[in-house]
């Protein structure tokens, strides 16, 4: 038995090997997202970093002390034309400032003094940009309080009754665990993403190019069939997360993290790990897509019920974030949440608990067993004739 | 020999095969003619292991099918309707996956290679993919593989569906070549005149019942007929 097991396995994995569409599906999903993510923290972290410090200002001549302060705190200025259409030039600018005709008078006379901040919120840049300027009026507002406070001989102390300060206790690690929390899911992925191809093209494909009736005539038992096809298809599985885990672990560091306060340094020794952590979901997800796509009747219908399954990933992480739910231990017990889980300790530099892994293991990998024996039993039964 | 005895089996509310009893002896080629939807696949398939039939029972060898499919099927080599190759895989990889799959440690297993593919002048096509392969080609490398293991039995479906006239008239010798070793032939058509050529026996099968058997001569007789397939049609009772 064991001989046909592997003539089975060799034979599809000399077919997946010379199918093009595995190796690309394989290479494009497992690449993915650690290009996602690459570009997408530089471009945070450009727009976080970027700093645009032109401010515009219309009828700065009524506020002849505005100037130096906003140079003081690091803007420049830009002098825009009284007569130009405010609506318009904020399409250039990400903030206007206009003073009030009577600015100067009030600020003399003691009263509120009248300035308008012009933005556009449905740019970030132009948000950010008003974010910086009322910040930097505020301590201009505040230091004029303090001198008015100060000529009436009142200490400025008494305006300012309590003192805030803030003090964030998260590690760089554990912010790096948030932050790479969408890595998370990438990863789970790549375990389905990877056999997804070779498990259709197995079995649904068998089918639909006839040649699954010419297998099943021959004295080879239906178990040793498909649990060669199996082995195969875990193989692409679990490529699919080493590219994955290997690609972030080159990618990531080329990052600009530090620049949002995050140190992630993958080692190869936690790659490696990680690798460790997830490997069995492979086995499980390659089961389950074996299942789904042997009982589909064409490449076709395989391809949906496999892109369905796509989401069972996706759900345990989504499920985790969006319920705001903490980690408990009954989530080790939950295929693909376990791996979750345990993954996100690995992010976190937590060192890997064995009874942990021991448990989110054995559920994947006896699950994974389930689907292989029931797929079997299809491949045994007469309902796998149906549409020849 | 293969030996089926009253075959039935039925699909939900289809009857499929109702009573399909046929001996196909060594040494000779049967016939399984009949129009489509007589049932011919099923009970091919039956034949094959790959369906139990509901009542009756099929041996090969005198090995029970259904009881001892593994056995019965190491006795048995097939070619099935439109051959079943995969596209990727060259003609050598092919003959290796069944050979292994029938447990040919290596040894037998390049001799078994070297033999089949001198006795169907396949060499050529031993280390090419059968994505191109034309259909004639195609039936020899399903046949390569059927024959790979050497088995007493053999069984196709429809054999000559899309050949042209060169590669039936191979296939033709190829089988009757089997025949004289001693070969035990089944297969099935609907092809007149290729059933009239080849076969020593037909079973004429309609409505999953067995209508008529013998020689094409004896069937002449029997209906009254010149041509065999003006005995075939009033055999199955259709008003001509």
């Amino acid at each position: 038995m064991m001989r046909q097991l592997w003539a089975v396995a060799r034979k599809e994995f000399v077919d997946a090997r010379r199918d093009p569409r595995s190796i690309m599906t394989l290479v494009g999903y497992s690449l993915m997202g650690p290009v996602m993510m690459l570009a997408a923290f530089t471009a945070l972290v450009e727009n976080e970093t970027r700093n645009e410090k032109t401010v515009a200002v219309q009828h700065l001549d009524r506020a002849p002390g505005l100037a130096a302060h906003l140079q003081e705190q690091g803007f420049e200025l830009e002098t825009l034309d009284p007569e130009l259409d405010i609506l318009q030039a904020i399409g250039d600018h990400d903030a206007i400032l206009r003073p009030a005709a009577d600015f100067q008078a009030s600020l003399r006379a003691g009263q509120p003094a009248q300035i308008e901040l012009v933005l556009d919120t449905s740019k970030t840049s132009s948000q950010s940009m008003a974010r910086r300027v009322e910040q930097a009026m505020a301590v201009w507002s505040g230091e004029l309080a303090s001198l008015r406070l100060m000529a009436l001989g009142v200490s400025p102390q008494a305006a300012q009754p309590i003192e805030m300060q803030r003090r964030d206790v998260a590690s760089r690690a554990d912010r790096a665990a948030l932050v790479l929390s969408g890595f998370q899911v990438f990863v789970l992925i790549a375990a389905f993403f990877g056999s997804m191809h070779v498990c259709i093209d197995a079995t649904a494909g068998e089918r639909e190019r006839r040649s699954l009736e010419a297998l099943l005539v021959q004295p080879v038992s239906a178990f040793s069939l498909v649990v060669g096809k199996w082995l195969v298809a875990a193989g692409y599985g679990l490529f699919g997360v080493a590219l994955t885990l290997t690609a972030m672990g080159i990618l990531l560091p080329m990052a600009p993290l530090g620049e949002l306060g995050i140190s992630y340094q993958p080692t190869p020794q936690s790659v490696l790990t990680m690798f460790a952590l997830i490997a069995p979901l492979a086995l499980l997800a390659s089961g389950l897509q074996m299942l789904a796509a042997s009982y589909a009747k064409s490449f076709k219908e395989a391809q949906t019920y496999l892109s369905l399954l796509m989401f069972v990933p996706m759900v345990p992480a989504m499920a985790v974030s969006f319920l705001q739910l903490d980690a408990e231990p009954w989530m080790f017990a939950v295929p693909v949440l376990g791996q979750q889980q345990l993954l996100s300790d690995a992010l976190r530099e937590v060192p890997p608990d064995l009874l942990s892994f021991g448990i989110a293991t054995s559920v994947v990998v006896g699950a994974g067993l389930v689907c292989v024996l029931i797929t079997a039993r299809l491949y045994g039964s007469e309902r796998m004739l149906r549409g020849l | 020999m293969i030996q089926a005895q009253q075959l039935a089996k039925r699909f939900g509310k289809v009857q499929a095969v109702q009573d399909v009893s046929f001996e196909a002896p060594d040494g000779a080629i049967t016939g399984l003619l009949g129009p489509n939807g007589a049932g011919k696949t099923t009970a091919m398939r039956c034949v094959e292991g790959l369906l139990r039939p509901d009542t009756g029972q099929v041996t090969i060898d005198g090995i029970h099918v259904a009881r001892q499919p593994q056995a019965a099927r190491r006795r048995l080599g097939v070619l099935p309707d439109q051959f079943g190759l995969y596209a990727r895989l060259t003609t050598r990889e092919h003959l290796a996956y069944f050979g292994r799959l029938h447990g040919l440690d290596r040894r037998a297993l390049d001799q078994a290679i070297g033999a089949v593919s001198a006795q169907l002048q396949i060499e050529a096509l031993l280390d090419r993919r059968v994505e191109g392969f034309s259909a004639g080609e195609r039936m020899k490398v399903g046949l390569a593989r059927a024959l790979l293991h050497g088995p007493q039995n053999l069984v196709l479906d429809e054999p000559t569906r899309g050949l042209d006239v060169m590669s039936t008239r191979g296939l033709r010798d190829h089988l009757r070549t089997l025949r004289s070793a001693g070969c035990c032939i089944v297969f099935s058509s609907h092809v007149m005149q290729e059933v009239e050529e080849l076969c020593d026996h037909l079973v004429i099968v309609d409505d999953g019942i067995v209508k008529a058997a013998g020689s094409p001569a004896e069937l002449c007789r029997q209906a009254g007929q010149s041509r065999l397939e003006d005995a075939f049609v009033q055999l199955i009772g259709v008003a001509a």
